[in-house]
């Protein structure tokens, strides 16, 4: 019998593991981990609490049906972000119009890596700015600055996600910055 | 202000217990992935197979030999490029270029790289196939029937080889065993000279005067060059016509 404290000392890939060929209550567990940042992150992408909402609930239904045919030697939480960005695309397209004005708040108080205080305080700043100018960006840059800057993602993880190069999620971060710097210029 | 904390276990559970939503078993995954390897093999042996029959349509035909003509060559030029197999070829590029994405190392590359590799791929091995005569081997088998599919003679256009040489005067016998004759004059473009010798290839571009055809350009193929490369099946066939 597996005890609630033993599944949380359990990595991602192990709980799948159990989830699929043990008990599949257990995908509790696998829900209660990601759906914090899989809703920050859809947010980040949709601009709309509601509709981020049923993203994260639509990306792991999905990602339950399909856990089998999930490979336990990869990452899960590059699977699950994965079907959530496009779960996000999908809903971006349905509710285009409806999606173009956004709210923010939650921006706010984002987690971050233990950094010095100067370096904090840049991060802040580029937070800050994101925060500000984030919904003005194509969803193409949008998406690689808010998994690197907000989400504290790697550039080898931003590129599983969203099944391109890592030389072009660095290019997309350069360039989103570049236009990020180009939009709070011309508010200045 | 704090970060909003949004909880999903429960509805995602409710979800997935009274609207039995199961899990996909491991072998539809298995199939699913099998079926992607199965189609992709496929599809890149038909896309070969059309490059080859692509390659074979440049070589009996020679398409662009005919825009030496200039403005006459046009047509005769669109008549005889094998648009069939060229278009289903890029066709089954595309398929295979989409079907290559599913795969995981897929996005490590650029999505130009893939298509260009694939497509390089597939000519080579279609180029391949058509250098050691593999078309003409079916065909002789019965598989094929290559021949029929030939065009050679247009309303402004004929292409054939040299059975007979006389004074500004070529016999030919087309693709499909018509035997056709063809004159010429000092006006008439000749991109290769006005030497022809009894088995050169030649094309020639004008008009028909009754059952004569008058060049206004006429063009013979290399001194190496040969329509076969599968033996010498066709080569009997046309000897026998030619006796005829």
């Amino acid at each position: 019998m597996l005890h609630m404290e033993n599944v949380e000392n359990l990595g991602d890939e192990e709980l799948v593991e159990l989830v699929c060929f043990v008990n599949k209550e257990l995908y509790t567990e696998v829900v209660r981990r990601y759906q914090t940042k899989l809703f920050r992150y859809a947010n980040y992408l949709v601009q709309n609490e509601a509709k981020a909402a049923d993203v994260v609930q639509e990306a792991f239904i999905k990602a339950y049906i399909n856990l089998r045919g999930f490979d336990t030697k990869r990452k899960f939480s590059s699977w699950i972000y994965r079907i959530t960005h496009n779960e996000a695309l999908n809903t971006i397209k349905r509710y285009k119009k409806e999606l173009l004005v956004g709210e923010s708040w939650w921006f706010q108080a984002l987690p971050g890596k233990e950094k010095s205080a100067e370096e904090d305080f840049e991060a802040l700043e580029l937070k800050e700015t994101l925060t500000l100018h984030l919904n003005k960006l194509a969803v193409k840059y949008k998406a690689p600055l808010a998994m690197f800057y907000l989400e504290d993602k790697s550039y080898r993880e931003i590129s599983h996600i969203l099944r391109i190069p890592i030389s072009t999620v660095g290019v997309r971060i350069k360039r989103g910055k570049e236009r990020l710097k180009t939009i709070c210029q011309k508010k200045d | 202000m704090p970060e909003k904390r949004l909880d999903l276990t429960t509805s995602v559970m409710n979800t997935i217990r009274h609207n039995k939503v199961d899990m996909r078993p491991h072998i539809y995954f298995v199939v699913v992935s099998l079926l992607t390897g199965a189609g992709l093999a496929g599809l890149v042996a038909v896309t070969t197979f059309l490059a080859s029959l692509m390659f074979f349509g440049f070589r009996m035909q020679r398409p662009f030999s005919y825009l030496a003509f200039g403005l006459r060559g046009v047509r005769p030029f669109l008549v005889t490029m094998p648009w069939i197999p060229l278009g289903l070829m890029v066709v089954g590029l595309v398929g295979g270029w989409v079907l290559l994405r599913r795969y995981d190392f897929s996005y490590q590359k650029s999505l130009t790289a893939l298509f260009l590799g694939l497509t390089a791929f597939v000519l080579t091995l279609g180029a391949i196939f058509q250098v050691t005569g593999l078309n003409e081997k079916l065909a002789q088998k019965g598989h094929l029937n290559l021949m029929r599919s030939r065009i050679s003679v247009g309303e402004d256009w004929v292409a054939g080889e040299v059975t007979g040489v006389g004074d500004k005067q070529l016999t030919l016998v087309t693709f499909r065993e018509e035997v056709v004759s063809v004159v010429w004059d000092e006006h008439t473009h000749l991109p290769s000279g006005g030497d022809f010798l009894i088995g050169d290839k030649v094309q020639a571009v004008g008009s028909w005067e009754g059952n004569v055809f008058k060049a206004r350009g006429l063009n013979k193929g290399p001194a190496n060059y040969s329509f076969y490369r599968g033996g010498d099946h066709f080569r009997s066939i046309r000897r026998t016509s030619y006796t005829a």
